[in-house]
């Protein structure tokens, strides 16, 4: 049988009839709908697990914890940490944004070197090489800066710069201003505060809630104690110039004038010892003198505004308190000297609550781990606005001048004197993840990984009740740039300059500092916090130095004081503001210019008025502004908010508040003190 | 002429072997043609963790904190037990070496990923039985073979055409939804 025409279109045509029995017409229908919607240029969410890494944050100074939302090993968002005592599920407006950070268009993404007026991308192994013959070059005359007050890498840096022979400085801030004050006063370990036993909390100046301290973890304590609709189980007393977000939400508001918490305190330990409190030191009754000869109710009124009736009802509500705890501290973070933290803790040991549940407490050092590594107190041993204003003035210069987390080109006072002393030094290195305004004056600038980019480690931050370690492992498995930790850098160039550490890594440095405080590192890495609620027995405290020689920054000639305020959503002295913390309100900038707020009184006494354009001029600098007025400020009072006028980042919204603060020296402890300064407004 | 036109068409044998042969192609060569069978990178055993374990299904496949589903554990996960080899089995030895060492996500395939015009909750659906929708994988030894639809991507068990293993179609969603007495508008499932 032959197959002809015929019978061929037979045979199709029974095939046309079967096809139409079989699923192929059907299932190509159906397929070719999902095939267009399956194009593999289509965006689509990524089809993997969720996984959540947890990590301390870094950038956030109270070092929270936090959750990091990956998607293939890819970070994507940050969310708070409920079982890290220092998040318990908060997360702070800096901390939110560490997965920004990773891909913000000011980080540095290769090592730059200085050509000129520029700055021109290099290798590592030629920025490696330059910095090891400047340090070399250099030899002893070297200076070392670190912002990072609770990781070892701040270690392994002051380890590098006492085995050059160089000297180390800490970026000053709470921290700084505590280690001192302890030291001054023979107190061992360092300064812990139990907000949440507390049943009344008292806080002078430091704006607890926002900007000072483990600021997520008080925040979590103060709600604790302010269930929704349910009683307050504590009292939370905010004394400062601006009803701010800690004065907002606290039970009671008291006006105190800036820079004024240090003698506050002493006016309150006045009333309390004459209302019976004692101390169980050897120096009580000298320290009651001078509290009761310098520091009387018109001193008191005079420098803070405070009325003597109302010091002495805080007094009364602090002294029939269970478990009274008061803190004391800078309205913005830094520039309060030791004296007025010595203050606040002398308070506390007058309330009888040091080292008890509820009140202030000693925490045991972390051991060091590096060797040639000072201490922690010698670590914060040195002034950094002394040395850069020396430097600034050409009484000294280093020949090396290395700088990690820490922008003092910007977030310091007399900020014109400390950009210079940046270009000034010999040879500047910027050891930072932004292209900030240091790194902008550096002559080599190394890119820094940042916290999901790296091994690094959270011990205790300030503010802390309990001893704490987080270790950090890096979350970011492909990192978008060639970045290293500053601590990685600093090894390989101590070991190239035969210096060597003992350490090849800043992953084995925090693994030996895991070991030396006997905490799992199995659980460590899982991003557990290590706790350890063990204080350190005192013996010795001097009450004396919290005393005496409290010193202010105003100067002469200037009317108003000046409050800055801090906000940790506009960066923290040492983080760059990143692409998600553009939430500035109206009451901050406004036409592109930084808003100033003063209370009605007080623009009438100046001439101000609202929305008028106004020059701030302090002692060291001038800014522009906005007048807001505002009854949230302080007669004689006026508020600029930090955080703005960063000229590093293109053209520069507002102006940069530091600019206006003015030191003082605060005897005893060598520390420069910036809080209380004053300005005129015209 | 008669003789002509029955010899020429050769009658009904010709429509009758074209019909079987589609049917033959429609049924056998186009499912194998369509589908491209996949075995896991990984022998995983549900098994080994489950029964010899005693492992429960939520140790690996639980909500997070943020009520998202993690459905497949990413390394991290497993290496949480498996950060060095355990055992003796050459595929765990292949997953610790190529996968936790190296800090790569295993490329497993999964058999009823749904596509991004649906969005579907687990956490709406923590009433139903796993096995409702998936399925029982607690005593599998070794991952069935997973058949990838060449042309949607879409995956199943098997490979045949109408089948309820793999990707969920939209008449199974409707009909579970109508049976249960919950919305069935389009909002609900395409936001």
């Amino acid at each position: 049988m032959g197959l002809d025409r015929r019978a061929f279109l037979t045979f199709l045509a029974g095939g046309a009839v079967g096809l139409g029995l079989t699923p192929i017409p059907y299932k190509f229908t159906d397929d070719i709908a999902i095939w267009s919607q399956n194009w593999s240029w289509t965006p689509t969410v990524p089809k993997r697990s969720v996984f959540f890494s947890q990590v301390a944050s870094k950038m956030d100074p109270g070092g929270a914890g936090i959750r990091v939302v990956s998607y293939d090993g890819r970070p994507c968002q940050v969310v708070g940490n409920p079982e890290h005592p220092l998040s318990r599920g908060g997360l702070s407006a800096i901390a939110a944004n560490e997965v920004q950070a990773l891909h913000d268009p000011n980080r540095v993404k290769t090592p730059l070197v200085r050509r000129g007026e520029k700055l021109a991308p290099c290798t590592w192994s030629e920025a490696m090489a330059l910095l090891k013959d400047k340090a070399a070059a250099a030899k002893d005359s070297m200076a070392v800066v670190s912002g990072d007050d609770t990781g070892t890498a701040s270690e392994v840096l002051a380890a590098f710069a006492a085995k050059a022979g160089g000297e180390f400085f800490m970026a000053p801030g709470e921290a700084a201003s505590a280690a001192k004050a302890t030291e001054l006063m023979n107190v061992s370990g360092r300064l812990g505060y139990d907000i949440e036993n507390s049943d009344y909390v008292l806080i002078l100046g430091a704006d607890a809630l926002e900007s000072w301290g483990t600021s997520v973890r008080n925040a979590k304590a103060f709600s604790a104690t302010h269930p929704t609709g349910g009683q307050r189980t504590a009292k939370y007393v905010y004394a400062g110039p601006v009803l701010g977000p800690t004065a907002t939400v606290c039970d009671a508001y008291v006006q105190a004038r800036p820079g004024a918490a240090g003698v506050l305190a002493m006016g309150l330990a006045r009333c309390l010892i004459q209302a019976g409190a004692t101390a169980p030191t050897r120096d009580f009754a000298q320290f009651a003198r001078i509290a009761q000869a310098e520091f009387g109710p018109a001193r008191i009124e005079a420098e803070t505004g405070v009325s003597e009736r109302d010091l002495r009802k805080i007094a009364r509500e602090l002294a029939s308190a269970r478990r009274p705890l008061v803190i004391a501290g800078s309205e913005f973070g830094s520039g309060a000297g030791a004296k007025t933290v010595a203050a606040g803790l002398a308070v506390n040991i007058l309330l009888g609550n040091f080292n008890r549940p509820g009140g202030t407490r000693a925490i045991a050092e972390a051991p060091t781990v590096v060797p040639g590594a000072p201490g922690r107190q010698a670590m914060y041993g040195a002034d950094l606005v002394g040395y850069l204003s020396a430097v600034a003035e050409g009484r000294t210069a280093p020949g090396l001048l290395m700088v990690y987390n820490a922008n003092p080109a910007y977030a310091l006072p007399r900020t014109a004197a400390m950009a210079s002393a940046v270009k000034k030094a010999g040879f500047t290195v910027a050891l930072s993840a932004f292209l900030d305004e240091t790194a902008q004056l550096a002559d080599l600038v190394l890119p820094a990984a940042t916290t999901l980019e790296r091994y690094d480690d959270v011990y205790t931050p300030y503010g802390a009740g309990q001893a704490l370690y987080s270790l950090n492992a890096p979350v970011v498995k492909n990192p978008a740039y060639d970045c290293r930790h500053a601590g990685d850098v600093v090894l390989a160039l101590a070991d190239s300059l035969g210096l060597g550490l003992g350490f090849g890594s800043m992953r084995e440095v925090v693994e030996a500092k895991a070991q030396a405080l006997g905490a799992s590192l199995a659980a460590l890495k899982k991003g557990a916090a290590w706790t350890a609620p063990a204080l350190v027995a005192q013996s010795g405290v001097s009450l004396v130095p919290a005393a005496a020689d409290h010193v202010s920054a105003a100067k002469d000639g200037f009317r108003l004081a000046l409050a800055p305020q801090a906000r940790l959503a506009l960066g923290s002295a040492t983080v760059a503001p990143l692409l998600g913390m553009n939430a500035v309100s109206a009451a901050e900038l406004a036409k592109g210019e930084t808003v100033v707020q003063v209370n009605a009184r007080t623009a009438a006494a100046n001439g101000l008025r609202q929305d008028a354009e106004v020059r701030l001029a302090g002692p060291e600098g001038e800014m522009a502004g906005r007048v807001l007025i505002s009854e949230k400020v302080m007669t004689g009072v006026v508020a600029a908010p930090l955080g703005l006028g960063r000229s590093a980042f293109g053209q520069p919204a507002g102006g940069n508040a530091h600019t206006l603060l003015s030191v003082a020296d605060e005897p005893d402890s060598g520390l420069s003190v910036w809080t209380g300064s004053r300005v005129n407004v015209a | 002429m008669a003789n002509k036109s029955s010899a020429s068409s050769g009658g009904a044998l010709p429509f009758f072997i074209g019909f079987i042969a589609m049917l033959f192609v429609g049924w056998w060569v186009f499912p194998q043609a369509l589908f491209s069978a996949m075995e896991q990178p990984i022998r995983f055993s549900h098994k080994v963790h489950a029964e010899d374990q005693g492992m429960a299904c939520e140790d690996c496949h639980f909500f997070n904190e943020d009520g998202s589903y993690n459905g497949i554990p990413a390394t991290a996960k497993c290496a949480e037990c498996h950060s060095d080899v355990l055992g003796e089995d050459p595929d765990e030895k292949k997953f610790v070496e190529e996968y936790v060492s190296k800090e790569k996500e295993v490329p497993w395939v999964a058999y009823q990923d749904q596509p991004d015009n649906v969005f579907f909750s687990h956490a709406a659906h923590q009433k139903q039985e796993c096995t409702s929708c998936h399925p029982d994988m607690a005593g599998n030894d070794t991952p069935p073979t997973v058949f990838v639809n060449k042309l949607t991507g879409y995956t199943q068990l098997d490979h045949k055409m109408l089948n309820d293993t793999g990707t969920m179609k939209m008449y199974r969603c409707e009909r579970c939804h109508a049976l249960n007495g919950q919305s069935n508008a389009c909002y609900v499932c395409h936001r």
